[in-house]
């Protein structure tokens, strides 16, 4: 497990982390469905499992999303990452770096944690085939050491899946 | 007994206006039920009406603005922050004036904000250049000459008064300098501040002639704002008053002009 590239960042700011502790208690009254936050002490980083929906191809599988927010959220979106093993997915790769847009030029402030993980299992759920994304190798070489998909210049081009 | 009704449902209705719920960038209520938290402002975005509180949607609408910013520096470096401002300011260009709301991403336009712009330590252009100004403007508001004419004014003021008020200004505007200007708060609007900084550089002497300039080219206002009052006899003094403090502004710019070019 990739547990420890984690990004030097800074601590979050006020504002930041009375929004999160707002959010993590809104997610334990009311987690969303297919999804389990793994509890540690750390607001910034969190870990969350999900569980594939019935019915799809990726039904019953489980995954890791790690979650590290930077010092201005909600202004500023979320890292949002697969852990290891990533789904196979044409908009995932094996990094675990997701291409979605609402991860990076069309972040709104309204989203939560929560809206994201919803907008990722729609995502996994539409998928027709399991595959990687196919500039997947050329992508990932040029990701090494744990570069954020924040610095990808992502282009969105495929709203089907 | 039908005021007190008019009161209850006076206050039924303000409550039932406060919207339920969160703002959707803090998550904090919009209008707290419990007395003991504290409240913010909250705003109403006009094109799709959802509500934030003002502080967060301005401190978004920052962000956004820093980061446009930001961009546009590191594009062209020869680009200083103001003169950047500074055309933005003047071209008005779309993408500064628009924003989109972060609930449904529905177009609204900074007017729709612009009323709480000031609630947070602002970076949007117009508001930032005015407090420098002011700054710049405030050592020159208190100096001898502006306390002098703002005594002056003062007891204008109060003799006016005491006489039954402003409603002569026929037998005062050819004796008193300045007797149009505004209350000596600080200047509101920027043409006021230049005429009182062309006002006190060029002291003394020169007083008599600017008097005789003001009462110049003021009197046409004057005699607009006389006609205007005509019949309407004395209990409409404030009302007249505000016409007289208010009319002789643009006397007051072609005033600004001839100081430039005495400067020049």
């Amino acid at each position: 497990m990739t547990s420890s590239s984690a990004p030097s960042r800074k601590a979050l700011s006020k504002i930041a982390t009375n929004r999160l502790q707002k959010e993590l208690v809104e997610w334990q009254m009311n987690p969303p469905t297919g999804f389990k936050h793994k509890v540690t002490d750390n607001l910034q980083r969190w870990v969350i499992e999900v569980i594939g929906a019935p019915g799809t191809l990726y039904a019953n599988d489980t995954y890791q999303l790690q979650v590290d927010f930077p010092e201005h959220y909600p202004m500023e979106s979320p890292q949002v990452i697969f852990l290891h093993p990533a789904p196979l997915h044409p908009h995932i790769y094996s990094n675990g770096h997701i291409c979605l847009d609402i991860l990076y030029d069309s972040w709104s402030p309204a989203m939560t944690v929560s809206s994201i993980c919803i907008s990722i299992l729609s995502m996994l759920s539409s998928s027709t085939e399991k595959q990687r994304p196919p500039d997947n190798d050329r992508y990932v070489k040029n990701c090494k050491n744990g570069r954020s998909p924040k610095e990808t210049r992502w282009w969105f081009h495929d709203d089907k899946v | 007994m039908l005021v007190e009704l008019c009161e209850e449902a006076v206050e039924r209705l303000t409550i039932m206006n406060h919207p339920d719920g969160d703002c959707p960038l803090c998550l904090y209520p919009l209008f707290p039920e419990d007395e003991g938290s504290k409240q913010m402002p909250f705003m109403k975005l006009m094109s799709c009406f959802h509500c934030f509180h003002c502080e967060c949607i301005i401190r978004w609408w920052n962000w956004l603005h820093a980061q446009k910013d930001a961009d546009s520096e590191s594009g062209d470096a020869s680009h200083t922050r103001r003169g950047s401002t500074a055309e933005q300011g003047n071209s008005g260009s779309a993408d500064e004036s628009l924003g989109n709301c972060p609930v449904c991403r529905k177009i609204f336009h900074a007017s729709d904000i612009e009323h709480v712009l000031d609630l947070v330590g602002t970076q949007s252009p117009q508001p930032d250049s005015g407090l420098i100004q002011g700054e710049e403007e405030d050592p020159l508001l208190q100096s001898d000459s502006e306390n002098i004419r703002r005594e002056r004014f003062e007891s204008i003021l109060k003799t006016q008064e005491e006489k039954g008020g402003l409603v002569q200004p026929k037998k005062n505007i050819s004796v008193v300098p300045g007797m149009y200007l505004p209350p000596p708060t600080p200047a509101s609007s920027s043409p006021n501040k230049e005429e009182e900084a062309g006002q006190s550089q060029e002291q003394g002497e020169e007083e008599p002639k600017e008097a005789e300039s003001e009462t110049n080219s003021s009197s046409s206002a004057n005699r607009r704002g006389r006609g205007r009052g005509r019949g309407r006899g004395r209990g409409h003094n404030p009302n007249r008053r505000k016409q007289t403090l208010q009319d002789p502004r643009k006397p007051m710019r072609q005033w600004v002009q001839r100081a430039r070019e005495g400067d020049n």
